[in-house]
């Protein structure tokens, strides 16, 4: 069930009611309504894999409650690397086993060894990478004492099965949505119209920018050898449009969804293509991921604190490891590493605390220096998203090589130059938006609340029907990927 | 919470009437104004799916013209041509293409699935009747409901340029493709993957309306299949296809030019003629309607007795269409 369909369209009214109306005033039936709803959101995914999350939850869930019991340190040990081990071993078989097994097998056979390994034919579950970090990060938390272990199961259930998050994140945090979920929730008509004017523009920056986007990126990624440096750029500066507003306009939804129902999620995007340098541009992409990377795996190993030499490779672990994340390729490694290395400067010179602010606040126009930072970092990570669409490392490599030819400077060809301009100009009009409300949670966070409600109203209605008229080809969200 | 639900109601409701009276309106006004309208000179029209559109040269056919378009099922077909007849009453044939692979379900998809709607609903929404709207409703009403806003958007694009379809609906596709090497490797795959099921009742049944359609006109209409590799991989619902033209199709005659010669170079892929192969059957098509092949009572023989004599002349190194 995509938030972008007709199915969520009808279901999200019906939890919405029963909420809000069934439940209403008591805490359990609240948290109940929601996880029914959860539960069946994901069945509308696969129903099989219900079993794989619940096993998941499960599992953490009496982790957890034995690691809080454990009269010692090794029995807590055990309880912790047991849930480790097997989050992580469903990770490791459902997304990695094959690839694992396919590079083993090249890497044998640049040897002049044939090896046929064995390869399983299963699906990825859904939401995979999301709920088994929730769960991740539940466990980590208790183990460093940071936390108690839930032992209501119901609301333990619905921290790792909220279905605003269930699929795409944000990755949440017990010490974030655990103390909202313990607690019973009044309607706040601030709070649901915040809701559904932040859906509204997730929907519109999903179905207008990112599949309109996603139509010439795919065609041109997919068909790369058939055309000039010119249009390949074009088409990596299409993806670049294209996976922000998948995935941002996704998480968009997420958070007004979650918002109707009375609870915050953690923001996952800060309007990234705005930012300075690499180091800010990681503090505003995919918040909730690189966070946790941060805090459960660069931090503990000792972050930048015990060196320069650690803090590099700290750095690039993180990186490898955030890439890896994304997919079993070896393109989402070249992507992290890449971005390992842009970031590297400012470790080494430690500037990478440089731009904590938000770039021209309070003024409409950024200063020249700001401009080309903006530029300059928006061009490197377009570059590194080359990789991380690009369907193998050769691939990548024989873009990027046309790019840089003399190709770069014949005019760009399409198929349906009429529907590429309007495109570009469409995803103009979006990011002027953007950087309009860049000082807000997200673009129209604030838009027109000092209007006249006709106005006010008047706007919202021409979004609808942008979204209505402008809708592009449909895409599955790029981020179900992972 | 009732402030909230009756804005929120009040605001849905006015984008809903918006986007449903957009939708009835533009699609009212392309269906009354918008011009389909062929050469008057030419009579005879080829419509289909993409082996007709790749196959007939219209333009070396003469006083012919091609609206066949890729990926596109009787259902589409049936719609396009109700508009047609109604603009051009010049037309006096039309030859439909008729291939193994409409007869399978896979036209169910092509007629209802996301991608297929996406492409060719929007063009052929202002003419689909209620019927054929309850159709594609009942098979996949997220589809259609979630293409409603592109065909508004396209109609508001072809009222803007003048409410001119005729080159939007179709027309011959040159291809400049050459893969005689993959074909048997391509189709090696296709033959470990394909094996009939079964009949797509719908597709038959929106070709039987162009028929009658066509007939009601008094229009001659003659079903066609144009040149294949033998390596396709829908050739092996043969004897299916065979069934299904001698029980629905027996009173429409079938022109089969399956087994023209051509070589691997004159294929796109196993299916489609690329330029070459399409010059080559053209010409020769043209040839037999010079020679009346149409007036003929023994069609088949005929067609058959020329690809013959076309074969032998390739194989002694001549050129396969004799000079005139």
């Amino acid at each position: 069930m995509l938030f972008n369909s007709i199915s969520f369209a009808f279901f999200l009214p019906v939890v919405f009611v029963f909420y809000w109306f069934a439940a209403k005033n008591n805490l359990k039936r609240q948290n109940i309504v929601l996880l029914v709803a959860s539960y069946f959101f994901y069945s509308c995914w696969d129903w099989r894999f219900l079993f794989l999350l619940v096993f998941s939850t499960l599992l953490d869930y009496y982790t957890g409650i034995k690691m809080s019991e454990a009269k010692t340190q090794k029995i807590k040990k055990f309880w912790f690397w047991l849930s480790i081990l097997v989050n992580i071993g469903f990770l490791a078989v459902f997304k990695y086993y094959n690839f694992f097994a396919s590079s083993f097998a090249e890497a044998l056979s640049q040897l002049g060894i044939n090896f046929s390994p064995w390869t399983l034919s299963i699906i990825l579950p859904i939401g995979i990478s999301f709920y088994t970090f929730h769960g991740l990060s539940y466990v980590i938390d208790i183990y460093k004492d940071k936390i108690k272990p839930e032992r209501n199961f119901i609301d333990y259930s619905l921290f790792v099965s909220f279905f605003p998050l269930l699929v795409a994140g944000p990755i949440e945090r017990a010490t974030h949505l655990l103390p909202q979920i313990k607690k019973k929730r009044d309607f706040s008509y601030v709070k649901a119209t915040d809701g559904m004017r932040q859906i509204l523009w997730g929907l519109f920056k999903k179905i207008v920018i990112a599949d309109h986007c996603a139509t010439f990126a795919n065609l041109i990624f997919n068909n790369h050898t058939l055309f000039p440096g010119s249009t390949l750029a074009l088409g990596a500066l299409f993806f670049t449009f294209q996976i922000y507003c998948d995935f941002s306009g996704y998480s968009d939804i997420a958070l007004g969804t979650a918002r109707l129902f009375g609870i915050d999620l953690l923001r996952n995007f800060a309007f990234p293509y705005f930012s300075r340098d690499i180091a800010e541009f990681w503090r505003r992409w995919h918040i909730s991921l690189s966070s946790w990377f941060k805090d459960y795996l660069y931090i503990p190993l000792g972050g930048s604190r015990r060196g320069m030499g650690i803090a590099i490779r700290n750095t690039f672990i993180i990186f490898i490891v955030s890439g890896f994340w994304h997919g079993a390729n070896w393109t989402f490694i070249a992507w992290g590493f890449l971005n390992a290395i842009f970031i590297l400067p400012s470790v080494l010179f430690k500037t990478n605390r440089n731009h904590l602010d938000i770039v021209a606040a309070g003024s409409l126009m950024p200063s020249f220096k700001d401009i080309l930072s903006i530029m300059l970092t928006f061009a490197l990570t377009t570059f590194a998203w080359i990789f991380f669409r690009a369907e193998s490392l050769n691939v990548a490599f024989d873009y990027i090589s046309e790019i840089f030819s003399r190709s770069i400077f014949t005019v760009p060809q399409f198929p349906d130059r009429n529907i590429a301009m309007l495109t570009l100009l469409l995803t103009f009009i979006f990011f002027t938006v953007e950087w309009i409300g860049r000082e807000q949670q997200y673009a129209i966070a604030s838009m027109g609340l000092k209007w006249p409600r006709a106005m006010r109203w008047f706007a919202y209605l021409l979004i609808a029907l942008g979204i209505f008229l402008f809708k592009g080809d449909e895409q599955v969200f790029i981020y179900f990927n992972f | 919470m009732k402030r909230f639900l009756y804005r929120l109601t009040f605001i849905a409701g006015m984008a809903l009437v918006l986007m449903a009276s957009s939708f009835l309106f533009t699609n009212q006004f392309i269906g009354k104004h918008a011009k389909i309208e062929l050469d008057k000179s030419k009579s005879m029209l080829v419509i289909g799916h993409s082996h007709s559109e790749c196959a007939f040269n219209d333009s070396l056919i003469v006083n012919s013209s091609n609206i066949s378009s890729s990926a596109e099922s009787y259902f589409y077909n049936y719609y396009k041509i109700l508009a047609i007849l109604k603009q051009n009453k010049q037309l006096k044939t039309v030859f439909i293409g008729f291939s193994n692979n409409q007869v399978d379900e896979v036209m169910d998809d092509w007629t209802w699935d996301d991608r297929h709607l996406q492409n060719k609903y929007k063009t052929y929404a202002p003419f689909i009747d209620l019927e054929g709207t309850k159709l594609l409703y009942t098979k996949n009403p997220n589809g259609l409901i979630g293409n409603f806003g592109a065909s508004v958007f396209h109609n508001l694009y072809v009222i803007a340029s003048g409410s001119n379809l005729t080159k939007k609906i179709g027309g011959y596709l040159s291809l400049v493709m050459t893969r005689p090497d993959t074909i048997p490797v391509k189709e090696q795959k296709g033959k470990e993957q394909y094996s009939f099921k079964k009949t797509s009742a719908v597709n038959l049944h929106y070709l039987k309306a162009i028929i009658n359609k066509c007939k009601a006109e008094n229009i001659n209409v003659y079903l066609v299949r144009s040149p294949l590799h033998k390596e396709w991989k829908y050739l092996r619902n043969e004897q299916v296809f065979q069934r299904v033209l001698r029980k629905e199709f027996s009173a429409t005659e079938f022109l089969d030019f399956k087994d023209f010669p051509l070589a691997d170079s004159d294929f796109a892929d196993s299916e489609h003629l690329n330029f070459r192969g399409a010059r080559k059957f053209s010409l020769f098509f043209n040839r037999l309607l010079d020679e009346k092949m149409l007036l003929r009572a023994d069609k088949e023989e005929f067609i058959k007795a020329e690809i013959l004599k076309v074969s032998e002349r390739i194989a002694n190194g001549a050129d396969f269409l004799p000079p005139r």
